[in-house]
């Protein structure tokens, strides 16, 4: 089994090498992806396992970065709070950042609709267990800028805070007054203060993005953040407010960013595509 | 407070326009020529394939493909580069055949072009002076970045210059490459033997040879010492020297290409710089002036 401490080299190995060259492991990855595909999450993971036994942590980073997003979601998910995965702890921020576009594949509007704290405690679940898999800070650090640096990233961190708009608002007020080093503590300890903090400390972009998904009509220094009123408060919509977004909204919206199928595959065109050569 | 105004307006329009002439990018107008032409389908799909494909590729190697944002930026990137390719092609002016070039050869094709150009530009000298870190990959990459930014950004709905910054850009880097080569010819044939140095101060470098010159025909100076220009200005003081003579003799010398570049010196130093070193200034002025905004970083200061 892997130690949370031999990520942090790992990782540092990883950044030199650059992204795992796709020819290794092609057949690890097949297995692996087969077994998720299969719905055998834990025969996948039994695999992974080996894999790192027999070729070392580095080779399991190389065949998570060689999976389809979707199915490094897929197995992902499978894996969250109480059950620890190796995948968990190695896979690539980039990775983990393109397998989050495909979260919300699953949820229907009829589940959005009925049972939306269950969609929200289970993407919290998954991207806590992402984030705070290790000690490794300069992973977190990775990690969250990966995540936000997509767009769907950033609404998926949006719908966890979202749940705690209140703290959300008097977190980013006490950022700006004080600086994020020096805010912390909020009126009520919400599950997600921890993200945010981290997100706002070594992040500050990613940071706004945030407060920016959440609050769409948001004008820094022209209005002020406010949390949606349980009454509702269509009429009184002023100016001087920028409305928080609602769960349910950013729900639909990580639902409606899942990347479809290409609509029309490009035909075969006279010409050969030059790839990468354009640069050349 | 109104009639100010009015008179302000009365006078501005009176005056004379700057002759400036906009247009879209050159990539709108094809395919405005496009919606023109009959049967048009098959080649708009066409290009819309090639045009989203190299939106994606620029957006990962530039931007972020992963944000709305990023692929917005990479779009307006690919309009821009398309548009500098067809502008720097050698085909007429006219919307028609600039859709039959783009058609002909293909977006991505065009995009290349455009690209290389942008390259080419890049691998001119910024400026007269060359450090050993135009040479490292790391800088040069990024400064290919910023000149493709500043270049082939182009908004659809707006007019763009990106092809008249193109042009001036390049003049201004031909000149400075042609000042680059010269003090570099003048390096190799220093008297005392090529000066090896990785930094390059190509002005400085023109300027100590020019003046040199002035004594009359002798060995080619590409950098001095101070106290060799002190025992030049005591010599010309001395017994005035015929300028045009010596500085005829180091033409003659210099290939005829490097020729327009020494000339130009030789008419800006005439009457300053020249002058000043046969006055009666100060030799210590003179000194200060030649290190201050002549000879520069070429000249050794210290004396041994």
């Amino acid at each position: 089994m892997s130690h949370p401490d031999r990520t942090s080299w790992i990782y540092s190995i990883h950044a030199r090498t650059g992204m795992a060259d796709n020819s290794n492991f092609p057949a690890i990855s097949r297995q692996v992806t087969e077994l998720v595909l299969a719905g055998s999450t834990a025969h996948a993971e039994e695999a992974i396992n080996d894999t790192a036994e027999q070729f070392g942590d580095l080779a399991v980073v190389a065949v998570l970065n060689t999976l389809e997003p979707q199915v490094a979601a897929m197995h992902l998910s499978a894996f969250d709070g109480g059950k620890l995965s190796l995948a968990t702890m190695l896979i690539s921020p980039k990775a983990w950042a393109g397998s989050l576009a495909f979260f919300a594949a699953t949820w229907g509007e009829d589940k959005i609709e009925d049972e939306p704290e269950v969609l929200t405690e289970s993407l919290f679940a998954h991207i806590h267990g992402i984030v705070f898999s290790t000690d490794d800070a300069e992973r977190r650090t990775k990690l969250i800028h990966e995540a936000l640096a997509t767009d769907w990233g950033t609404t998926a961190f949006a719908v966890l805070f979202s749940t705690a708009t209140r703290e959300i608002i008097e977190l980013a007020h006490d950022v700006h007054a004080r600086g994020a080093h020096s805010s912390g503590s909020t009126t009520s300890d919400h599950d997600v203060i921890p993200l945010a903090l981290e997100i706002a400390r070594n992040d500050s972009d990613a940071w706004d993005r945030v407060l920016f998904e959440m609050f769409p009509d948001w004008q820094p220094g022209e209005n002020q953040l406010k949390a949606r009123s349980e009454e509702g408060d269509d009429d009184e919509r002023h100016h001087e407010y920028a409305l928080a977004r609602t769960t349910h909204e950013l729900l639909l919206r990580l639902r409606k960013q899942v990347p479809g199928k290409a609509s029309s595959t490009p035909k075969k065109g006279i010409r050969p595509s030059l790839g990468e050569d354009i640069f050349a | 407070m109104r009639n100010q105004y009015s008179q302000q307006v009365n006078e501005n329009s009176a005056m004379q326009l700057a002759h400036i002439t906009t247009h879209p990018p050159h990539l709108v107008s094809a395919l405005e020529a496009l919606a023109r032409r009959a049967d048009n389908q098959e080649a708009a799909q066409t290009l819309l394939d090639e045009l989203s494909g190299i939106t994606v590729l620029v957006a990962k190697k530039f931007t972020n493909e992963r944000t709305a944002d990023g692929l917005l930026d990479a779009f307006h990137l690919t309009v821009g580069c398309i548009s500098l390719g067809i502008s720097q092609a050698n085909i007429p002016q006219d919307d028609d055949a600039q859709l039959s070039f783009l058609l002909h050869h293909g977006a991505e094709y065009v995009f290349q072009m455009g690209f290389r150009q942008i390259k080419e530009l890049s691998a001119l000298p910024f400026t007269a002076f060359v450090s050993e870190f135009d040479n490292d990959p790391f800088v040069q990459q990024r400064d290919i970045k910023v000149l493709f930014a500043e270049i082939c950004r182009a908004d659809p709905i707006s007019s763009w210059t990106g092809d008249e910054v193109y042009k001036r850009e390049l003049q201004e880097r031909q000149n400075n490459q042609k000042i680059v080569s010269c003090a570099k010819w003048l390096r190799q044939k220093h008297y005392a033997g090529p000066v090896k140095d990785p930094d390059l101060d190509a002005h400085a470098v023109i300027a100590i040879a020019v003046i040199f010159a002035i004594a009359g025909d002798g060995p080619i100076v590409a950098r001095a010492r101070q106290k060799d220009l002190e025992t030049l200005i005591q010599g010309v003081r001395k017994s005035p020297p015929d300028i045009d003579a010596g500085w005829d003799a180091l033409l003659k010398k210099v290939p005829s290409t490097y020729h327009p570049v020494l000339r130009e010196r030789m008419n800006e130093y005439r009457n300053t710089i020249v002058e000043k070193i046969l006055s009666n200034t100060g030799i210590k002025t003179v000194i200060t002036e030649l290190q201050n905004s002549y000879a520069g970083s070429e000249m050794e200061v210290d004396y041994d």
